[in-house]
């Protein structure tokens, strides 16, 4: 009992200094106060209130997803651990049961996973306090809801997902592989869920990991009254019920097969065959190399960091994992947006179809791989102890920072490729047949990969600047969540929020009018990552500099020798198409049109409401006949009309005043009413 | 060849790493010696180009090295006191990525990988991932990473600390050979590295040179003044108190101490001065004694 006791102790200790672990507590409650605030949207009808069970399970169901990384994270280094930090040999030979290792060991990373589910929950909580959100969604506050979810939902889904990893890695010894299991269960979720939308509900239901399927099928035929009322418990305990069986098997398995002792490779490992090699060797020959540094040499340094830098990715598991995320998510969206499985008639999958599935499914993905292999790729050389062997060596100053940007676009890009490569596929599976290469390469690389291109340059940056790989981390999440809570705060200028719009695409008219703005978009942010990058190749850290800040003058130091007249050339050149082209931009949206924010759009209609509200019930007259020439000019995006209609009184009473409004867009030449007078009510509203 | 002039360095925490650093380094094999937090990884790091020192300049066969460091890297082999590689990257992956890194290009990149992987002794390993390696093994890819552009200037810090004696001999045999042509400059806590070796000398403490020359003329300066006598080990306390005792040994159950004294102190035979009895000298010399016991 006191060694267990001692186990545990030593795990509280060392999760508390973590820093993977203070960041997931944060990330989970800031997620979880944003999907409560609305910031993030996840749909429980507008009947329902906003801290009622059954809104706070369905958040829930959907944020425990994103909470099975922290959990395989916990399971599975809390037994790989001992042989990636070579401590095993230490802590191996100390007197202690492998049983009560084993479960010291589960006990801490259990205890560590549910804080983190426990924070969200108390993001959520606060996130229902907040004074902007409406209150008449807000139930009187009660803490058995969030008792309920931490009960049902949370604690028991750790509890699974913990116990399940954890026997895993216990019983593989490899965090990669425990990792790819992890995948493969998700993918197996994914796969569950198309399954049920085939008709398959009941058993589905039964099964369903996450749940989410379980709560739908008990939860179907709720009225509104009852959502906010009842808690589910009836499918969804025999479903918790029937998971905790299994992962106490897998758990027992592990315990019992658990042993502390070194062997190597484990039964489940694979052995990687050694390859014979020739011995013979050549012989030394007296060589004095001779080194270049002319332009073509610089880019044959280049080509070979590059090199380097992607095989960081592509020999890293995430990688893979990542891919068959994407084409799972391909598949499932496919399935629930177009064939619209068990629901209604499926769409003709045309190519334009599939458009919005790229533009909706990618960016999550696409932020994973910002956070990630930004991180990855900018500390690589510092992390694996050969930064200064390379910091050393005569390569111009720019390399590192192109290469490492280079990599993280052609990673994004090869996602995309296999992202509409799917789609590509599942057209031709659905007996598609009108195949549009252009069209997937216009949207995948240019109206989406453009704007994902800037996500990785904006990672690579923040990276660079940051002294730590986590860190970074979370200012690029912040610096990707900002702009989305100011855009419902009113914000929302395109000149000002690093985003590119969405170009609708329609057979009949293409991209129409909706490429041209997004065009000046793509070339004004363009020019504004050009002066990040320029900022971080003069800050990009080469050598050792001080510790905290510093570091900042060194820093400082080192990126005024860069300052080259290439260097100023290009910055120049940047920031002056920056201003100008943000100049002409501006032209556009607040001169020749009028730019209102979507809370002055608000204000506005509420202005409306206010002024003319009296007229809402007043009696009018209603058309009789209308006569109307309308000519369209689609090249120039206008229209003339000119045209006349009789007005009669079908009211008991005589009509002394009525109100003729006219849309601000349109333009009028001439307004007449026979046998009336027009006076003109002085506004700006319409 | 290598001339560093007024290097000083103070860390923000009011360390000082470097003070007033004055060093002619000719060609040949230049040895650095000093206790641990003596500031010779620091030099060692300013004379990469990896730091940049508070005041000073240092000058490399007419290269300004603070000023223009690329033009020094074209000509630099720099082994650090501990490093790594990628992981799950091959000996030969890593070095012709390195050698690419360093200007050499083409059919020549392979031939001068192949020719260090030999001469290293690595050849049967090159496809084995170095983070896989054996200390000795790592050390020597070190070496063989550090000479690829036949460097002018060659800097290794401490690379011989926890080699087997065999792989050290082999270790310290490469940078002979090397230290023929070019400017080597040793840094080790090991005085014997040195001693064998290394033509010259600078032996640092507390961020400053204490002293600099040849090994033969120092050991040949302390001719005459050091003494030795094999006493009980109570008794060690009674010659300290007396005597400057430059080191104790431990022999059998009694202690053999070693004295440095202008006269034969009583009951004490003479002894012949080595490297390392110059270097503790200079240590109590300047007060650092405390870093001896």
């Amino acid at each position: 009992m006191r060694a267990l006791l001692e186990v545990l102790q030593f795990e509280i200790r060392y999760q508390l200094r973590s820093p993977f672990f203070l960041g997931a507590l944060l990330i989970f409650a800031l997620i979880h106060f944003l999907a409560f605030t609305g910031v993030i949207n996840i749909d429980v009808g507008h009947l329902v209130a906003i801290n009622s069970a059954y809104a706070l399970l369905q958040n829930e169901l959907v944020l425990f997803n994103l909470g099975m990384l922290p959990i395989v994270a916990f399971g599975a280094t809390a037994m790989t651990r001992d042989f990636e930090c070579a401590t095993a040999p230490l802590v191996y030979v100390t007197p202690i049961s492998p049983k009560t290792f084993v479960l010291g060991r589960f006990l801490g990373a259990l205890c560590f996973a549910s804080l983190i589910g426990l924070a969200g929950l108390l993001g959520a909580m606060i996130g229902t306090f907040m004074p902007w959100l409406d209150q008449a969604r807000i139930a009187p506050f009660s803490l058995l809801p969030y008792a309920y979810i931490f009960f049902v939902i949370i604690l028991p889904g750790t509890l699974v997902m913990c116990a399940i990893f954890f026997s895993v890695a216990a019983l593989t010894r490899s965090f990669a592989l425990t990792f790819a299991a992890a995948i493969a269960f998700f993918i197996g979720e994914v796969l569950l869920n198309l399954y049920a939308k085939l008709g398959n509900g009941a058993w589905a239901a039964l099964a369903d990991p996450s749940a989410r399927l379980t709560v739908a099928a008990e939860t179907q035929y709720w009225t509104a009254a009852e959502l906010n009322a009842r808690l589910p418990l009836g499918l969804l305990t025999q479903n918790r019920l029937l998971w905790l069986t299994a992962a106490l098997a897998a758990w027992l398995l592990a315990l019992l097969r658990f042993r502390l002792d070194l062997a190597e490779q484990s039964p489940l490992r694979f052995k990687r065959r050694t390859q014979a090699q020739p011995t013979l060797q050549p012989a030394i020959q007296k060589l004095i190399p001779v080194l270049s540094f002319s332009p073509r040499a610089s880019f044959a340094q280049f080509v070979s960091q590059l090199k380097m830098d992607l095989s960081c990715v592509f020999k890293s598991p995430p990688i893979y994992i990542i891919l068959a995320l994407v084409i799972t998510m391909m598949i499932s969206e496919f399935q629930t947006d177009v064939i619209r499985i068990g629901l209604e008639t499926p769409l003709y999958p045309v190519t334009g179809q599939m458009l919005p599935i790229l533009r909706i499914q990618m960016p999550p993905i696409i932020l994973l791989i910002a956070l990630y292999y930004s991180a990855e790729l900018i500390h690589r050389e510092r992390a694996s102890g050969i930064g200064e062997i390379i910091d050393a060596s005569p390569f111009p100053d720019w390399l590192m920072i192109l290469s490492k940007t280079a990599t993280m676009c052609l990673v994004v890009n090869a996602l995309m490729l296999v992202a509409a490569g799917s789609l590509l596929a599942l057209q031709t599976a659905a007996g598609y047949t009108n195949f549009e290469p252009g069209l997937y390469l216009q949207s995948a690389f240019i109206h989406n990969g453009i704007y994902f291109c800037m996500l990785c340059i904006l990672a690579v940056v923040i990276q660079t600047i940051s002294p730590n790989k986590w860190l970074g981390r979370l200012l690029m999440l912040g610096v990707y969540i900002a702009p989305l809570i100011l855009v419902v705060q009113g914000f929302g200028h395109p000149l000002i929020n690093f985003n590119l719009p969405d170009a609708d695409y329609s057979d009949m008219n293409g991209f129409g009018h909706g490429a041209k703005p997004l065009y000046s978009l793509i070339a004004y942010w363009g020019a504004f990552c050009v002066l990040l990058l320029i900022a971080a190749l003069l800050l990009y850290p080469r050598g050792n500099y001080s510790s905290g800040r510093a570091s900042v003058p060194e820093r400082l130091r080192d990126a005024r020798t860069r300052i080259r007249a290439g260097v100023r050339g290009a910055a120049s050149l940047a920031a002056i198409a920056f201003i100008g082209i943000g100049g002409w931009i501006f032209y556009n949206t607040n001169i020749l049109n009028e730019y209102l924010s979507p809370y002055e759009r608000l204000q506005r209609k509420a202005d409306y409401e206010r002024a003319y509200g009296r007229y809402d019930n007043a009696p009018a007259p209603s058309y009789d006949t209308i006569e109307m020439a309308l000519d369209l000019f689609p090249a120039e995006r206008r229209l003339e009309s000119r045209g006349s209609a009789f007005w009669g009184n079908h009211k008991q009473a005589p009509i002394s005043e009525f109100v003729v409004s006219v849309k601000p867009v349109l333009h009028v030449n001439q307004l007449a009413v026979e046998n009336a007078t027009l006076s003109p009510i002085p506004t700006t509203h319409s | 060849m290598l001339n560093l002039t007024g290097i000083s360095k103070t860390y923000p925490g009011g360390a000082q790493a470097m003070q007033d650093i004055n060093l002619d380094v000719p060609r040949g094999m230049f040895g650095l010696l000093g206790p641990n937090g003596a500031g010779k990884s620091s030099l060692m790091r300013t004379i990469a180009t990896l730091q940049q020192p508070d005041c000073g300049s240092i000058k490399f066969n007419g290269i300004d090295i603070l000023q223009d460091k690329t033009a020094l890297r074209r000509t630099l082999g720099y082994l650090p006191q501990e490093f790594g590689a990628y992981p799950r990257t091959s000996a030969l992956t890593m070095l012709k990525y390195l050698a690419a890194l360093k200007g050499i290009h083409g059919s020549q990149q392979q031939q001068v990988v192949e020719n260090l992987l030999v001469k290293t002794n690595l050849w049967d390993a090159r496809n084995k991932s170095v983070d896989k390696f054996s200390g000795g093994m790592k050390q020597r890819y070190g070496i063989a990473q550090a000479l690829l552009s036949a460097p002018a200037l060659l800097i290794v810090d401490e690379p011989t600390a926890g080699l087997d004696p065999a792989e050290r001999r082999r270790f310290l045999n490469i940078l002979a050979e090397v230290g023929e042509e070019t400017v080597v400059i040793l840094s080790t806590h090991i005085v014997d590295d040195v001693s064998e070796l290394c033509s010259q000398v600078a032996i640092m403490g507390r961020g400053r040179i204490l002293k600099v020359g040849e090994p033969a003329q120092m050991t040949r300066e302390m001719n005459g003044r050091l003494w030795t006598q094999v006493v009980k080990r109570e008794t060690v306390a009674e010659v300290r108190a007396r005597h400057t005792v430059l080191s104790t040994r431990l022999k059998a159950g009694s202690t053999e101490i070693r004295v440095l004294s202008d006269t034969l102190p009583t009951g004490m035979l003479p002894a012949t001065p080595e490297l390392e009895d110059v270097y503790f000298s200079t240590l109590i010399a300047h007060n650092l004694k405390d870093n001896l016991e």
